[in-house]
């Protein structure tokens, strides 16, 4: 039933009328939203408060907040795992086998671990998450003002990683804590040239009110969220 | 569906049908009890509330005043991360795309994420039409779709259903054999709905907010199924009102924040996705053809009329939350998919005054909604204005404009006013019971009978105030007593 | 201190009582009060149902009759918060009537804010008088609370009363229902709101329920007594205006 396809000229016509302009501007003056925006409460804090302030949060959006080193990583999730049962994906993430993560998952999920590969083609890799139990990420940033973590698709980490297993682990490298989403977006702007495909801002497990404001956890998402805080100084 | 639902009732026949619905009526009253709670502890932790509304205030007004340039903006940088952008003026032209996109994919199924917009243009029922399935996915969206039902709240909108009607009528549906705990309920939309996910071809979605400067689109979710929609479908149709820009990045943390503390009194959702583009080389997931469809339906009107405030609005429901209107008459008192005062300001906006009947009289213009608008909308003013548009355009009844401008030469004339105050006076003296009081026996009295058919009235003094003022300054003369007790 | 006093269409007609209170309160404490002869109504009624051109001789009115007066203190908050802002966009093209409009605009007192503000009168028992035994709650109405900001004044006036226990009611800013025009316009709906309120009044459990507004009075007031009528509750509570509170001795 395709007709004439409406040209974006033809669109914005009425909309420059209505704003009384004869044309659509060919620049304007730039808003500043930096200025505009008024400061973060996490702004003022030290990165202690702000670690305290995150964990807070995070425990308050429902997540199981844990601490550890990088040593202390693997064992850590190898828990998880082992109590999650069936099998595990993880993001193809460098630090993850920096800190022995991957292996531990191998060897620890019951029906074994898979690395998230785009090559083995879109329905399989989708597959794998759905029948996991658990996925594995590492958080890129996180937020202290809302306990908030962000997670970057791009090559190798796939969305259905944190999304579609039952169980999700984020290990949060505490170095990457941010007072705002406001830094967190400027930090974004600087490591990458062009904008990700997609970012995946997490606070806590997927939830619903809809019957009766009855809070149910676990919805389309994970039922259960960890955040594995990791000391990486 | 259209903006439109129960098209032909009255505000009045509505109003009636949901004051006997108790249940509903109850719910709406204890929802508004909690989101208020909630509301107020995540916004009472923040120092500068009135300082991020007028910020966003500030941000979303030079958006508006330069929309033009904002959406081209917008559409090139989106075009540019490699998503089709579409341009539909009306509601009609955002259709054709949407089956177009459809018959290019040679899909047939679809599922969708709560999208007012997909409402507003009616899309369900057009692509059912054409033989699709369309499966909504969030769980109040879920209960609607099956029961055949309307929304009764933007952001909660099966709120008037009670969970044993919801339990039965998925039993008669889909074959749910379970309890009536809503955990049990949404476990088994979890899987009911998991399927469908993986099985869609298409995924349409809403947009919160659009981002100029990236050509990003976002999504605030609790339940995940945005999430489900971005992820699985290989073809994605991303529904995007021109009202919904922000210039930049940044912008989105001040409006999250305004949003989702407004909306349900947490400080973010569980979820907050911000797409841009198809999926890249080696994802693995996502969509990897996304259209963009770019829609008017009748916004830009607003825009250059006095109603261009309501441009601000985000949807967060916060005015609703608030209403002692929408308290009792629940969302389907206004027989449209907005309700509440900005759905009054809206829908009387996009579908004209001959359809609305007397929607901008339901409300007592109490501004608690302009107070608790995160965007700093005058909602009262505008809905006032609205009535000020009714009676210039002479949608006003004969009777009731002759007596507003007798009202009117009354209440600017001293001796007029004292004849009508000294008739009145002694008319109603007779009237009252138990002293001063005017009550039920009087119901027949038009106008006076709408009070006091539920209330009694008070009748008029046999002394007004001014009588007694000119005595009292002839008694005080030269003020005696005046100062006395002055400090 | 010179003051011309503005009581309100409804105070005048329904309730003197409740102006008379307010007099004898401002001349305690050292007003000379005038009311001038041209005062009737602010407009609100017409304003507020959507008859702007038909408000204009009423705007006319009033402004012409408080404008040369340095100090204007109104009983009503709705009715002051029209003078102050819902008439200046109707004036745009009447500049000499606008700038009356405007002088007045600055000059116009709500009547607790006055006591409380401008005379600095903070202990009513003190400085009035006031004695009351009761418990008493408040009412917080629209336009005073949210669109003028005044919340501190009455509330802290009231409780100052020697002898009054003070209650506060369950969402007590949250309307009567009474919304002017809206009350016989839409009555159902204006019935369910003002029945809620006088529950949650009721509920407080208060010999008084006091207002700052008449308009929101006049509506629950009638709501009460119907109540009571009714059988729905056996509860005798008596509304108050705070002027009669400060009147009360």
């Amino acid at each position: 039933m395709s007709q004439h396809d409406v040209s974006m000229e033809e669109f914005l016509a009425p909309i420059s009328e209505a704003l009384g302009h004869d044309a659509v501007p060919e620049t304007v003056v730039k808003i500043d939203t930096d200025e505009l925006i008024p400061a973060h409460i996490s702004d003022g804090l030290s990165a202690e408060e702000r670690m305290e302030r995150f964990c807070a949060e995070a425990e308050g959006a429902h997540v199981n907040v844990s601490h550890t080193d990088r040593a202390g990583a693997a064992p850590a999730v190898a828990d998880i795992a082992a109590t999650a049962g069936g099998s595990a994906v993880f993001d193809d993430e460098p630090l993850l086998d920096e800190w022995g993560v991957a292996a531990a998952l191998e060897a620890a999920a019951p029906q074994g671990a898979w690395r998230w590969d785009a090559r083995a083609g879109r329905d399989a890799c989708i597959e794998k998450a759905a029948a996991a139990q658990l996925g594995v990420t590492v958080a890129d940033a996180a937020i202290s003002e809302t306990g908030t973590i962000l997670q970057v698709v791009r090559a190798g980490h796939g969305r259905s990683v944190s999304l579609l297993p039952t169980v999700h682990v984020a290990l949060v490298p505490a170095s990457r804590l941010e007072p705002s989403m406001m830094a967190v977006m400027h930090a974004v702007r600087e490591r990458y040239d062009a904008m990700p495909s997609q970012l995946v801002f997490v606070t806590g497990p997927s939830n619903t009110a809809d019957i009766e404001l009855v809070r149910v956890e676990g919805v389309h998402g994970p039922l259960t969220v960890h955040y594995l805080v990791v000391d990486d100084a | 569906m259209a903006i439109l639902y129960n098209e032909g009732t009255t505000l009045a026949e509505r109003v009636d049908a949901c004051l006997d619905d108790e249940f509903a009526h109850k719910a709406v009253e204890r929802a508004q009890d909690v989101f208020y709670d909630k509301r107020n502890a995540v916004i009472g932790e923040l120092p500068n509330w009135e300082d991020m509304r007028h910020a966003a205030r500030a941000i979303r007004n030079r958006v508006n005043n330069n929309l033009d340039y904002y959406v081209a903006e917008f559409a090139r940088n989106a075009t540019a991360a490699g998503a089709h952008v579409h341009f539909a003026p009306k509601a009609e032209d955002a259709l054709c795309e949407i089956l177009d996109v459809f018959e290019e994919a040679h899909a047939s199924t679809c599922v969708k994420s709560k999208s007012m917009m997909s409402e507003e243009i009616g899309m369900n029922e057009v692509l059912e039409e054409a033989g699709m399935e369309v499966v909504e996915t969030d769980c109040a969206e879920a209960i609607l779709q099956t029961a055949k039902d309307h929304p009764s709240h933007i952001v909660v909108p099966a709120l008037h259903l009670d969970r044993e009607a919801i339990a039965r009528m998925f039993h008669d549906e889909l074959g749910y054999a379970g309890s009536s705990v809503p955990e049990d309920i949404t476990r088994f939309l979890r899987v009911h709905l998991r399927e469908k996910f993986l099985a869609a071809e298409v995924g349409v979605r809403g947009c919160n907010f659009a981002v100029a400067s990236t050509g990003s689109t976002t999504l605030v979710t609790n339940e995940g199924n945005g999430r489900m929609v971005d992820t699985l479908p290989k073809t994605q149709i991303v529904l995007v009102g021109i009202d919904r820009i922000v210039p930049d990045l940044e912008s989105l943390d001040l409006m999250t924040s305004l949003l989702v503390r407004s909306a349900v009194g947490t400080k973010l959702t569980s979820y907050f996705t911000v797409d841009c583009g198809p999926a890249h080389e080696g994802e693995g997931d996502g969509a990897t053809d996304v259209h963009i469809i770019m829609i008017d339906n009748g916004r830009s009107d607003i825009l250059g009329s006095e109603f261009s405030a309501i441009e601000r609005c985000i949807r967060c429901g916060a005015c609703l939350n608030i209403c002692p209107v929408y308290r009792h008459i629940t969302g389907h008192g206004y027989g449209s998919i907005y309700p509440g005062p900005m759905g009054i300001v809206m829908t009387s906006c996009l579908e004209g005054y001959d359809k609305v009947d007397k929607l901008p009289y339901a409300c007592s213009l109490c501004s608690a909604c302009t107070s608790n608008c995160p965007m700093d909308i005058p909602l009262h003013d505008l809905i006032r204005q609205h009535r000020v548009n009714m009676v210039a355009q002479g949608y006003a009844g004969p009777i009731e404009r002759r007596a507003f401008v007798t009202a009117g030469k009354v209440l600017s004339s001293r001796p007029l006013y004292d004849v009508a105050t000294k008739v009145a006076a002694r008319g109603m003296k007779p009237l009252a019971h138990n002293g001063d009081s005017l009550g039920p026996a009087t119901a027949w009295i038009p106008v006076l009978g709408a009070w006091t058919r539920n209330r009694d009235f008070n009748r008029l003094a046999d002394e007004r105030f001014r009588d007694w003022f000119k005595k009292h300054e002839k008694e005080e003369g030269s003020a005696p007593e005046k100062g006395k007790d002055a400090r | 201190m010179q003051i011309a006093f503005f009581p309100g269409c409804l105070v005048d007609m329904f309730y003197p009582g409740i102006g008379i209170a307010a007099v004898h309160v401002l001349e305690r404490l050292g007003c000379d009060i005038t009311v001038p002869e041209k005062q009737i109504c602010c407009g609100q009624p017409l304003l507020n149902s959507g008859y702007a051109p038909e408000t204009m001789p009423i705007i006319e009115q009033m402004v012409n009759a408080y404008a040369d007066y340095d100090c204007v203190v109104s009983l009503t908050g709705s009715c002051m918060f029209a003078i102050q802002h819902d008439y200046t966009p109707y004036l745009q093209d009447k500049p000499a009537l606008l700038e009356k409009q405007q002088r007045l605009a600055g000059n116009i007192y709500e009547f607790s804010d006055f006591i409380y503000r401008v005379l600095g009168v903070t202990d009513a028992s003190a400085v009035l008088g006031s004695k009351l035994e009761a418990s008493a709650t408040y009412h917080k109405s629209c336009h005073l609370t949210r669109l003028l900001g005044i919340e501190e004044a009455p509330i802290n006036l009231l409780k100052s009363v020697d002898g009054i226990d003070y209650v506060e009611m369950a969402f007590a800013e949250r309307c009567c229902g009474f919304g002017g025009t809206f009350s016989v316009k839409e009555p159902e709906i204006s019935c369910e709101m003002v029945h809620e309120k006088a529950q949650t009044i009721i509920d407080t459990g208060a010999d008084i329920a006091v207002f700052e507004d008449a308009p929101c009075l006049l509506n629950v007031q009638g709501e009460l007594t119907r109540m009571r009528d009714e059988g729905e509750t056996s509860r005798e509570v008596r509304c108050m205006h705070l002027a009669e509170v400060l009147d009360n001795r």
